[in-house]
């Protein structure tokens, strides 16, 4: 008698006897402790979903981007302060009693935590789950159900441009299934849900060409798959080893791998008294020392605050151009939170820039361009949403510009916009550094906010821009086989050129850019170029194009060895 | 009832102009190591330009001394009974704190008002030229003084500068902008509007600079007066007013050298334009 190929929910679970497979409800610890391990279940196989990656340069990192979401998400809720506004009692443990209280704090966690494009995906996924349970104690197989469907509602409303074959179509699957199971226990319900997510996760090739030509499946879809499989094992029993993480772990496993933050420095105070260089000159002697910087007065006294990591620097210039009075500067580690609070009292109007860039070169030009915050991040590090509000919230001005200067940081940024209370916070949407570098040459702090958002998206559209790298494994892309440690040339995302030398690479790039007479070429060469490399290079290129100005900055940008701009 | 007016040396005007227009330039001074020369008096622009390549250390400048306008304002005493005092923005320059405190230390029945022109080179210099014309023509402090008042506030000047180099070493521009403006070849566009620079735009190369310095005329609508100023940079003055005299017939247009002691501050290769908006009288 054949038997159907139907899921059986139960089928998979080890130790029938389990008390949470038959449990009806989920209470918070037990929700609590089923994320953990699908947090950790995710982790152990984050490489597996990096390696999904179909660029053939490092890309985004799904995986990571994915697993530290999750991670801020647990974060949050170990923090949560014990009495919440619910009057919810919490438990001995610091937990919240109440599932909706937890799964507050996880979407509030997720969505500060949130890195890239998936982890922006999947934080807007627990936040619609969290939206869908307010006032819910405990939740049932119909609860969960409701949660995954407004999950993955929430999600898709919030991508500009919804592409099939990706985590949102994985989340559908899913949250369908659930609300087929969803008289089942929550164990059935997560169980029917990662059964569809595999299957569907496995279906991605057939909806996005790309998938299919590498061979590979969805990483942001491998990742959900992961989580709801995490949860449905827990729930089931089934690994005695995931049960055992538990959230006080992985909070400290999160808070040891925080201290990447780059000093704050010094909280730098001062007056100048009978100043004889206008505020203008002291500003811009300022900006060169640090951030956060504020210079107000008159003519006979001016008040400086900066954050510095060499105060001392600041008053000597000081001395240099009148008398120091009241001069003080604090460690700020311990006290950043209040300093920020200072500035904005100090602070009158205006607009500043928090740009995100990596490498030596592309900081300090973006720093010495006027940028007033530096996010360090980029191509396999993408900034979380918190830390670019964090930056946002730092810089005392009241309208912030935005240049995550790369495709995938593009979402956690528009995420900021909602977040930062009190702030106008307008993102430029540069996919590349050169992209950043022309927007922020368009910036003046003196203009209004609409004029400067005008320009800068002007000056965004005006310049044309490229990469060149090596290819980190063998790929197809647009068509073409790439060689692993072939140079290739992008443009736009698209294959532009392949060759087995950089040279031929840039060069095939400016002549697909195109190069008009009167032109400014600029090649930012990267860490792993040496200066001599890249002027021949641009020897090269302005024998080619001897029309155009040829420059060359030396960027230190990791992964790729040459971003070019022709405006 | 004799209306005299005073200016100084960074008005930028032509001396036979100045001479016509019976002007009277207190000199600013400019400083090569402990050598003091008066701008424009002991040194003319191609030779301070000279000097400069040649100098082991760049030259600073000061404004003119309280003792020198109180000197000035005595002599025209003897022939006027009013003075129109005008001068470089008191935000970008000393020199009229050291007019306002020599009147101060006047003992004479002199009348003198000192103004703040809240301008730069021919910015002042057209208001300078204009209130000049009414004292030849008879008007009384106090009308050339409310002229003043009107006109002041629409005067724009504009300045990009060949290279950093000069700001950072004046303050004006960190060690880094100097750096990375050198390396893309940045050139900023600074606009000096109530008395104090403000930036107004930074785009690649010369030529943008001076096609964007041709974008603001056109966009200023209808115009008085537009100078042109240049630090051993001629050519691309010309070449800038040549291309600017189509879309302003009318309008009275001055190419002048920046005068020494703007000089300094910019370097060669500064290239100005001061816009004075309304309809030509």
């Amino acid at each position: 008698m054949p038997t159907s190929p139907q899921k059986k929910p139960t089928s998979r679970a080890a130790n029938p006897g389990a008390p949470t497979l038959r449990a009806a409800v989920l209470d918070a610890p037990a929700l609590l402790s089923a994320l953990a391990a699908a947090a950790a279940h995710l982790e152990r196989h984050v490489e597996a979903v990096n390696a999904l990656n179909v660029f053939p340069v490092p890309d985004g990192d799904t995986g990571t981007n994915m697993s530290l979401t999750m991670r801020a998400a647990l974060e949050e809720v170990a923090k949560q302060s014990p009495a919440p506004a619910s009057g919810a009692p919490p438990t001995a443990s610091g937990v919240p009693a109440h599932a909706g209280v937890l799964l507050e704090g996880l979407a509030r966690g997720a969505l500060m935590g949130a890195r890239g494009n998936s982890g922006v995906i999947l934080s807007q996924i627990l936040r619609g789950f969290a939206k869908s349970a307010p006032d819910m104690a405990t939740l049932n197989g119909d609860a969960i159900a409701a949660g995954l469907q407004a999950g993955y509602d929430q999600a898709y409303r919030m991508v500009p441009s919804p592409v099939e074959g990706t985590i949102l179509t994985v989340a559908r699957d899913a949250a369908a299934a659930a609300r087929a199971a969803v008289l089942g226990t929550p164990a059935a319900v997560f169980d029917a849900a990662a059964s569809a997510a595999i299957t569907s996760v496995a279906r991605t090739p057939d909806l996005l060409p790309i998938l299919k030509e590498n061979g590979v499946v969805d990483a942001g879809g491998q990742g959900f798959f992961l989580l709801l499989e995490g949860m449905a094992m827990h729930l089931a029993g089934r690994d005695p080893a995931l049960a055992a993480v538990t959230p006080a772990v992985v909070a400290r496993a999160y808070a040891a791998s925080s201290d990447h933050d780059a000093p704050y420095g010094y909280c730098t105070e001062f007056l100048i008294e009978r100043c004889t260089v206008p505020l203008d000159g002291v500003r811009v002697r300022m900006l060169a020392l640090g951030q956060s910087v504020v210079v107000v007065g008159d003519d006979s006294l001016v008040k400086v605050h900066l954050h510095t990591p060499d105060p001392e620097v600041a008053f000597a210039y000081g001395r240099s151009v009148g008398v120091v009075a009241r001069a003080k500067a604090d460690n700020m580690d311990a006290q950043h939170r209040s300093a920020a609070a200072h500035h904005a009292t100090l602070f009158a109007a205006g607009c500043a820039v928090v740009a995100v860039a990596s490498g030596a070169g592309m900081t300090n030009l973006f720093r010495s361009l006027g940028a007033a915050a530096i996010v360090p991040g980029g191509q396999t590090m993408n900034p979380s949403t918190g830390d670019l509000l964090q930056a946002v919230l730092d810089v005392p001005a009241p309208a912030i510009f935005l240049l995550p200067n790369n495709g995938n940081i593009i979402p956690a940024a528009r995420q900021v916009q909602a977040l930062a209370p009190g702030k106008q916070v307008v993102v430029i949407p540069s996919r590349d550094l050169p992209q950043g570098v022309a927007a922020l040459m368009a910036f003046n702090y003196e203009a209004p906010v609409e004029d400067n958002g005008r320009s800068m998206a002007r000056a965004l559209a005006q310049v044309k821009t490229g990469e060149v790298t090596r290819a980190v494994r063998p790929a197809l892309l647009d068509g073409r086989r790439v060689a692993q440690g072939q140079a290739i040339a992008l443009a736009g995302g698209a294959l532009v050129a392949a060759s087995a030398r950089l040279g031929t690479a840039v060069l095939a790039l400016l002549r697909h850019l195109g190069v008009d007479e009167g032109d400014a070429v600029t090649l930012y060469y990267g860490a792993d170029v040496t200066a001599a490399a890249a002027h021949r290079i641009a020897g090269r290129a302005a024998k080619e194009f001897p029309h155009a100005q040829v420059h060359i900055v030396a960027g230190g940008q990791p992964h790729y060895h040459y971003l070019a701009a022709v405006e | 009832m004799t209306l005299r007016i005073v200016t100084d040396s960074t008005c930028d005007l032509p001396p036979d102009l100045l001479r016509d227009l019976n002007v009277t330039v207190v000199p600013c001074n400019l400083h090569f190591g402990t050598d003091v020369l008066r701008d424009s008096v002991d040194i003319t622009p191609p030779q301070f330009y000279q000097r400069l390549a040649s100098a082991k250390a760049l030259p600073t400048t000061s404004q003119p001394s309280v003792g020198l306008f109180l000197e000035t304002y005595r002599r025209l005493a003897g022939e006027a009974t009013e003075v129109l005092s005008l001068h470089i923005s008191q935000k970008l320059s000393g020199t009229h704190a050291s007019a306002v405190q020599a009147v101060a230390e006047l003992a004479s029945p002199l009348r003198v008002q000192v103004v703040d022109s809240t301008q730069v080179s021919l910015g002042l210099g057209f208001l300078v030229r204009e209130a000049a014309r009414m004292a030849r023509d008879g008007a009384t402090l106090g009308q050339a003084h409310a002229f003043l008042r009107d006109a002041i506030p629409a005067m724009r000047s504009y300045v990009t500068v060949d290279t950093l180099g000069y700001l950072v070493r004046g303050g004006r521009a960190s060690r880094m902008q100097g750096f990375f403006a050198g390396m893309l070849d940045i050139k900023p566009i600074i606009v000096v509007r109530d008395g104090e620079t403000h930036p107004a735009g930074r785009v690649r190369s010369r030529r943008r600079a001076m096609q964007s310095f041709q974008e603001i005329a056109a966009q200023a609508g209808k115009l008085r007066a537009l100078g042109f100023m240049q630090a051993a940079c001629l050519a691309d003055a010309a070449a800038l007013a040549d291309s600017c005299s189509s879309i302003f017939p009318r309008a009275d247009m001055l190419i002048r050298e920046f005068t020494p002691v703007m000089g300094a501050h910019l370097g060669p290769g500064a290239l100005g334009m001061a816009l004075w908006p309304g309809s030509p009288p």
